[in-house]
């Protein structure tokens, strides 16, 4: 169960149109590394997910990437208002406008749809964990190359926001790793899984 | 929307920004630090604030949820601007 709240999770106020660096920007929306692929794989790994705060972590964090999913959206959005069809071709939008007009579609700069490969969720804690830090620090690769192609400063300002919370997320998920492996074996954490095995007492 | 409302809605609304990003990150750190009662102590304090600020925004300019503060003779949940819209803020 789900509520919206009718606001951004920070402010978004694009006053000039840029549908080129917008095209770039869209990766973060349905790329590989993108916000809606985070919130799928968080939000499909909870079930299972043996321990209760992880669980919490990953429903609290995969909610917050919906709400950066929406934060991309507006940034998009505003970047490709009042353009003339002459504008659309020659910042090279045109590729994306001839199917989409300027509907929001999740895709990859390069063109590649929002694929479900990108929502991992392999049902065993450590892998799952592990999965998380390394897709928190591709996003937050992915950010820092979309500002060294940035310049207007109302775009750079919530990309920045974007990418600090990458390492907010990248540190809990760590955290998250620290309390699923103190209470597994330490001699060997992966001699079962704590979803699936029945552990023995031998 | 007159000057004076604009400020006052802009005010409103940078508090609840605030207030509700403090509240999105303390919850992320209270996940995994349950028992740590500095966090616990500051998520009431933040708590309070933004359900402050909510109140008061939703009063004058509109629900920020459904079942928000709402004028009885039109459904302003769904005619009000939507936050993706340029100068929502």
């Amino acid at each position: 169960m789900w509520k919206y709240e009718k606001r951004l999770q920070y402010p978004v106020c694009i006053t000039k149109s840029n549908p080129a660096i917008a095209k770039v920007i869209i990766s973060q929306f349905g790329g590989p590394d993108g916000e809606l692929s985070a919130s799928m794989r968080y939000l499909s790994q909870r079930y299972a997910m043996p321990y209760r705060e992880v669980a919490g972590l990953l429903t609290d964090i995969g909610t917050e990437e919906l709400a950066h999913m929406e934060m991309i959206c507006a940034i998009v959005r505003q970047l490709t208002q009042d353009l003339t069809p002459e504008e659309i071709q020659k910042s090279g939008f045109d590729t994306y406008y001839v199917d989409h007009t300027l509907g929001l579609w999740p895709v990859a700069a390069g063109g590649i749809p929002n694929n479900a490969c990108e929502y991992q969720s392999k049902g065993d804690a450590i892998t799952d964990l592990f999965e998380n830090m390394a897709a928190e620090q591709k996003a937050r690769t992915t950010y820092d190359n979309i500002l060294r192609l940035v310049k207007d400063p109302e775009v750079c300002d919530p990309i920045r926001f974007l990418r600090e919370r990458e390492i907010v997320h990248f540190q809990r998920f760590g955290e998250g790793l620290r309390l699923v492996t103190d209470r597994l074996n330490s001699k060997n954490f992966y001699a079962f899984n704590p979803d699936f095995d029945v552990k023995t007492s031998c | 929307m007159n000057a004076a409302c604009n400020v006052e809605k802009q005010r409103l609304m940078n508090a609840i920004y605030q207030c509700g990003f403090a509240i999105s990150d303390i919850t992320l750190f209270l996940d995994t630090h349950p028992k740590d009662p500095d966090a616990l102590d500051y998520f009431q304090h933040m708590k309070h604030k933004y359900n402050h600020f909510v109140a008061e925004y939703e009063t004058k300019f509109g629900p920020l949820t459904q079942t928000g503060e709402q004028r009885q003779n039109y459904w302003q949940w769904a005619v009000s601007p939507w936050p993706w819209e340029r100068g929502y803020y």
